[in-house]
């Protein structure tokens, strides 16, 4: 095999998914427990049957199918597809703080039929442990599934009294939050036990938003396209993985708003603008992205994770057309990194 | 007791087929997932395939060939879910993250280089890449388990293999020596 085609089969063995999402299995033979598997083939002296009607049958097909045609269609065997759509919920800031502090990505998704314990289940028990009465009402649970991203930080999940799978398989569970109050909580879908120690708080609700988007994301949409590709590039040849958290533009002239948890776009482009004209000259749009940023090489850059393989939430701001881009560090406005020094594709 | 389960299976046996399910699924999400790059979308794609196996397997003339028989059901079901059947997408964004494993230098920039070939290329071909490169089969063999002559593996085959080693190779001519900068 030449040395490129070891390099592809080693990125499809890197790529591929060890294990099926938990349920998959079960929902799969659910939906075909129902459906009658069509008989084998019988035959006559080593012929199928159905060959040797086939002549005083041919006839009559033809005729069937003309027939059907006219009347405007056929039946058959129709298997339901999957039921509803994924649901579109943008996740508050702090959930995901929380989540990527101790390891996880979070991924919404469609419940599967069967296999785990429903959401109308998941509220009884919670309403059961008198969640309600500290944080009010629960909103509708969000199903989706963890996966442990970086594993020196994972810690294990309990689940009850039982310690849950430690992933690297996707831990399906469903989300509930307490709206009134920006709590939330997790759930392990199989069993409906609490993840203990999972109780936080959403942190950035505002008076408008409890009731509507139980996630209390206001004033921030779901990133769509987040970073000019060139950017991207640039950052996962330095070495860093780049999870990306949210992503707005940014006017240098807005007044700075504050964005909970750090500097804000508009002060960081500001005070690079002091020191460097790009950024205070006319241009392509400046777009930035928060994150957090993680060493993925056993030898980090010095600087760049405030511990060893440990993500650091940063901002990189950039100009649409990546002719500039710099990554700022979110909380204290150091620059770690920027284009200058940057290899481009 | 693949064999066993098959024949057994092709005579009715619901357990036997959910046995043949249980060892099968994780092969099968692995395939959907490389092939549509979509997590729903592989989902959707092996539970498919599992009813419609289900549904078929009275009719499977080789008990032996259950494996490549699945496969073709397989590709087939991702095929539907290219056609657009049934589309689902997640607000919620992330960047795809890699599972920890040993870290070459080169890593990160392959993997960005093929995933950006890999997507360009349409989902026969990546198909045909995956049967050869992650499952291990023979061209015959990937003619077989895809019911495609085996000139059509070939060449589906060549193409792909030039698409993806074009990437690399432009990647290649950069120099790949991330500097500190302005690290502080």
């Amino acid at each position: 095999m030449s040395t490129a085609d070891e390099r592809i089969r080693t990125w499809l063995q890197a790529a591929a998914p060890t294990h099926a999402p938990g349920g998959l299995l079960a929902a799969s033979l659910a939906r075909s427990a129902g459906l009658t598997a069509r008989p084998p083939r019988s035959m006559v002296l080593g012929v199928p049957r159905v060959w040797l009607g086939i002549a005083a049958t041919l006839g009559l097909v033809i005729t069937s199918i003309i027939g059907l045609a006219l009347a405007g269609g056929a039946s058959r065997a129709k298997v339901e597809p999957s039921t509803r759509p994924a649901p579109t919920v943008a996740l508050s800031r702090d959930f995901t703080s929380f989540l990527w502090s101790n390891g996880y990505g979070f991924q919404a998704g469609r419940e599967p039929a069967t296999g785990i314990v429903d959401a109308a289940t998941v509220l009884d028990r919670a309403a059961e442990r008198d969640h309600a009465s500290a944080f009010g009402p629960p909103a509708a649970p969000l199903f989706g599934t963890m996966t442990c991203e970086w594993p020196s930080l994972c810690v294990p999940l309990v689940a009850g009294d039982r310690p849950s799978a430690t992933p690297p398989d996707p831990l399906a569970v469903w989300l509930v939050a307490y709206p009134a109050t920006d709590a939330w909580t997790l759930v392990d879908a199989a069993s409906g036990a609490e993840l203990t120690g999972s109780l936080g708080t959403l942190g950035s609700c505002t008076a408008a938003d409890v009731g509507t988007n139980p996630f209390c994301t206001a004033g921030v949409e779901p990133p769509s396209d987040p970073l000019p590709v060139d950017v991207r590039y640039a950052l996962a040849v330095w070495g860093q993985e780049f999870m990306i958290e949210t992503v707005v533009s940014i006017d240098p002239g807005d007044a700075p708003t504050p964005q909970g948890g750090g500097l804000d776009p508009a002060t960081i482009v500001a005070s690079l603008a002091v020191a460097d004209p790009r950024w205070s000259a006319p241009g392509p749009d400046i777009q930035g992205a928060m994150g957090w940023m993680a060493c993925r090489r056993p030898a980090c850059p010095e600087g760049v994770a405030t511990r060893a393989g440990e993500p650091r939430r940063v901002w990189v701001i950039a100009r649409a057309d990546a002719s500039s881009w710099v990554v700022v560090d979110a909380e204290t406005g150091v620059v770690i990194r920027d284009d200058s020094s940057a290899v481009r594709p | 007791m693949g064999l066993v389960d098959a024949e057994a299976a092709r005579g009715g046996d619901r357990a036997a087929f959910e046995r043949l399910a249980a060892g099968a699924i994780d092969r099968l999400y692995a395939i959907a997932h490389l092939i549509l790059r979509d997590a729903h979308q592989a989902d959707d794609a092996v539970q498919e395939t599992l009813v419609r196996a289900w549904l078929g397997i009275g009719r499977l003339r080789d008990p032996a060939r259950f494996d490549a028989w699945l496969h073709r059901l397989l590709v087939h079901a991702c095929t539907d879910q290219v056609r657009g059947r049934r589309r689902f997408e997640a607000a919620v964004r992330h960047v795809d993250f890699e599972p920890s494993t040993p870290d070459r230098t080169d890593h990160l920039a392959d993997r960005d280089a093929l995933e950006r070939g890999f997507r360009r290329l349409s989902h026969e071909h990546r198909a045909v890449v995956v049967f050869h490169f992650y499952l291990g089969l023979t061209v015959p063999e990937i003619a077989d388990h895809l019911g495609v002559p085996a000139g059509t593996v070939k060449s589906r085959l060549h193409h792909a293999r030039q698409a993806l080693r074009a990437g690399l190779d432009a990647d290649g001519r950069q120099e790949l020596a991330p500097t500190l900068g302005n690290v502080r």
